[in-house]
């Protein structure tokens, strides 16, 4: 008999011009462009990934971005087996719109594993989230994992560790 | 001054030579004069004039004036360069934003129709990429309508297939994808054949994500005019997916052109229903592992149902008139080869029959190779040519025979013997001898190959007989000893049937038959004697006549089936040739009957060795 096949349904959650859709290019396809269009809606992509020798077909969900304009609507996270959070490290403000996002997940979806993505790590000198606020992330029990969706750092690790949550859960 | 206004003219020529004081007064009078000339005169340009500052000093009046014109200036700018864009996007853009900024609600109100359609354009994009390739082509090919979707095709550009498809196409189902409803995750896809499909676990998400945006934008700016609900999604004039819902799963249809409504209630809710009904704890327990959803191919498959013009509805599928004249035509033809085929089997037979009846000619071997006869054999230089008869005594065409004869007289009787040997194949048990053109055959042997043997041996060169005086013709010889291992029992003193002898003589007669038969091919003539007996008891002269009576008895009842009356020798041996030596009762029963010997003769001397007549 063959394999069986494995498909959990993931969602990139974060406030706009966070890198979301980048991220996903990056890790689906390693490509990177600087340009910036905005997400409509929900775009879905796929890639497959080995974990323990079990081959997983990841069904990647990025949501559009929360913005003034729109709520992340919280119907896209239906039967996700899991999340990433992600925040610009360049604008201390997504930080907080993080915050807001994963107790809105809590609230109406039910707590789901997730990692919390700090993206933009190339432009290091231009940061706003300092280390204190990464460290209080953690000690509220956060994975905390710095990518750049332009350099490709931490990127593969974040949905790697992301599966693992899941699929060893 | 009734006379003024004439005097006052301007350009008067004595007007200068008056004097100074009149001229005083009569200036004065001639200001107002020339004032009010003036007004005469120039007033109309005046009050133009004054109208004209007013426009130009006052900036709500020259605004409208701008808005009457400008509209008008901006296209017939528009229409000569691109000057205006150019100078006019910047602030635009700028001004955009900055509006955005204040208050983004707005814009999101202009933009948001724009979203269904633009999701559907991108899922549109995914699903039409499927090239269509497909046996209707084939169809069309060669017709004439085919020609001119060729010369189509050509021009615009399209392939061939593509053409055809558009203008037979009345529906069909391209995929069909198997969707958990929660995750949106595709549990199974299957698609029409020929159809190239995209990634469908992508395509499979994309439209869960954006069934769920029609339902939560129908009620305020998804596309009223396009009558969407949540079951129903078109990407195109000519592509929909339609969605049958189940507790837990959903079926996502993919149908090309106009496809009945019913189709929805005949094939696909029950297929869905089926899916549910019969996956509903796999689909509760779902997490990730699609497996078991391999199930539901079949009925996914039930789904791609298609159909094209000049071809009715799939449930109500009737063979068009062509196909059922071309299968009239291709049995015709069927029935006419198997007449031909056995008529030339029929001549080919007469033909070897009529080869076989000639003296001198042997084959060896003939059949049918690719479509034509092929014989090959020995013949005497001097027996009739087979060409010859196959030519003149047969209507078989000479050109569908291939013929192989050789030409043979004698041989060396070694060499004979060898052929002899490879071409009889003699079972083992069987000895071969030639001497002197006599091959004769030693041992027992089937009697097909006994058979055979008689046949073919006088047809090997080097063999101008054949013996077989000691050839044992094994089913034969069976056949004989069990005739002769058995007896007819009579009641005492009679010359009637003991009790369940009646069958007894029914099967001999039988095995007397397959003898008589049998004999003949192996060479042999059979001669059957059957003698009567008695037990020892009464006197020597009844006994006699009761022995002869008894075989008398038996004869009749053997040949009254008509079995030839001439192979049989009857005889009565009393109580002198008894079937066992009495001893017993049981013995004396075995006594009163009748038993049988049977000779197996070789014809050509049977003369010498028949029996005697008592
Ligand atoms: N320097 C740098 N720029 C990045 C990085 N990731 C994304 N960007 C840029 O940030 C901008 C926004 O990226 P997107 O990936 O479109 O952001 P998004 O989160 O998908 O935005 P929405 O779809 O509007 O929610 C783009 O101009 C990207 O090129 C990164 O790691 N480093
Ligand atoms: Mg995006």
């Amino acid at each position: 008999m063959t394999q069986k096949q494995i498909q959990k349904k993931i969602c990139l959650l974060g406030a706009f011009a966070v890198g979301k859709t980048s991220l996903v290019a990056r890790f689906v396809k390693s490509i990177y462009s600087d340009q910036y269009i905005t997400t409509v809606g929900v775009k879905v992509d796929k890639k497959t990934i080995n974990i323990d020798g079990q081959e997983i077909n990841l069904i990647v969900w990025d949501v559009a971005g929360e913005d003034d304009l729109q709520k992340v609507r919280m119907n896209y996270l239906s039967g996700a087996s899991g999340y990433l959070l992600v925040a610009d490290g360049t604008r201390r403000d997504t930080l907080e719109t993080a915050r807001m996002l994963r107790d809105r997940v809590n609230e109406e979806v039910g707590a789901l594993p997730f990692i919390f993505l700090i993206n933009k790590a190339d432009l290091a000198s231009e940061w706003e989230i300092d280390d204190q606020a990464v460290a209080e992330c953690e000690a509220h029990g956060w994975t905390v994992i710095k990518t750049s969706a332009k350099t490709g750092e931490g990127v593969e690790e974040a949905f790697t560790k992301l599966a693992e949550k899941i699929y060893r859960k | 001054m009734s006379d003024s206004p004439l005097r006052i003219v301007p350009n008067q020529p004595d007007e200068p030579d008056q004097p100074e004081d009149a001229a005083s007064t009569e200036a004065a009078v001639s200001r107002d004069e020339m004032a009010e000339l003036r007004r005469l005169l120039v007033e109309p340009e005046q009050v133009q004039l004054n109208n004209i500052l007013e426009r130009l000093n006052n900036p709500r009046v020259r605004t409208r004036e701008m808005s009457r014109l400008l509209s008008e200036a901006v296209k017939l700018r528009a229409s000569q360069d691109d000057s205006l864009t150019e100078a006019l996007a910047p602030t635009i853009v700028t001004s955009f934003h900055s509006s955005v900024k204040k208050d983004p609600r707005p814009v999101a109100e202009a933009i948001s129709p724009l979203m269904g359609p633009a999701i559907r354009r991108a899922i549109s994009a995914a699903l039409n990429s499927m090239v269509q390739t497909f046996d209707q082509a084939l169809k069309h090919s060669f017709s004439w309508q085919g020609l001119k979707w060729r010369i189509e095709a050509l021009s615009a550009g399209q392939s061939f297939a593509e053409v055809v498809m558009l203008h037979t196409l009345l529906y069909r189902v391209e995929q069909v994808f198997l969707i958990h409803k929660q995750s949106g995750v595709k549990l199974n896809h299957v698609a029409a054949p020929s159809i190239k499909t995209q990634d469908s676990d992508i395509v499979s998400g994309m439209l869960t994500a954006i069934q769920e945006a029609i339902r939560s934008f129908s009620f305020d700016s998804f596309d009223q005019t396009q009558n969407e609900h949540s079951d129903m999604l078109r990407l195109s004039d000519d592509l929909e997916v339609w969605f049958e819902t189940a507790p837990q799963a959903v079926l996502a249809v993919v149908v090309r052109g106009k496809a009945p409504e019913s189709l929805r209630s005949e094939f696909f809710a029950p297929a869905i229903e089926a899916i549910q009904y019969e996956q509903r704890e796999a689909l509760e327990s779902f997490d990730g592992d699609t497996t078991p959803f391999e199930l539901s191919r079949p009925h996914l498959e039930s789904c791609l149902l298609s159909k094209y013009e000049g071809q009715t509805d799939p449930s109500k599928f009737k063979i068009p008139l062509y196909v059922k004249l071309l299968a009239a035509l291709l049995l015709a033809a069927i029935a006419a080869w198997a007449f031909f085929t056995w008529r030339e089997n029929r001549r080919w037979e007469n033909y070897l029959n009529t080869l076989r009846a000639q003296p001198g000619v042997i084959i060896a071997d003939q059949g049918k190779r690719d479509g034509k006869f092929f014989i090959t054999g020995f013949r005497d230089p001097l027996a009739a040519d087979p060409a010859t008869i196959l030519k003149e005594q047969t209507p078989i065409n000479p050109n569908d025979v291939v013929s192989n004869w050789q030409l043979q007289k004698s041989s060396h009787p070694q060499l004979a013997l060898a052929n002899a040997r490879s071409l009889l194949e003699p079972p083992p048990g069987v000895e071969l001898k030639l001497d002197q053109g006599k091959l004769s055959a030693e041992g027992e042997a089937p009697h097909q190959w006994v058979a055979d043997a008689r046949k073919w041996a006088r047809a090997i060169p080097g063999v101008i007989e054949f013996d077989d005086a000691k050839l044992i013709d094994k089913d034969l010889d069976e056949l004989r000893r069990q005739v002769e291992r058995q007896v007819v029992r009579f009641v005492v003193s009679t010359d009637q049937l003991a009790a369940g002898q009646n069958q007894v003589v029914s099967a001999l007669t039988d095995q007397i038959q397959q003898l008589i038969a049998l004999a003949p091919p192996a060479g042999r003539a059979v001669r059957i004697e059957i003698v009567g007996h008695t037990d020892t008891e009464g006197d020597e002269n009844t006994n006699q006549r009761l022995s002869d009576e008894r075989a008398a008895r038996i004869l009749s009842m053997i040949t009254v089936s008509g079995v030839s009356k001439d192979i049989f020798f009857i005889r009565g041996a009393a109580s002198k040739e008894p079937v066992r030596p009495e001893t017993s009762r049981s013995d004396k029963e075995y006594n009163r009957s009748v038993s049988f010997k049977i000779s197996l003769l070789n014809p050509s001397k049977s003369a010498q060795q028949l029996p005697k007549k008592n």
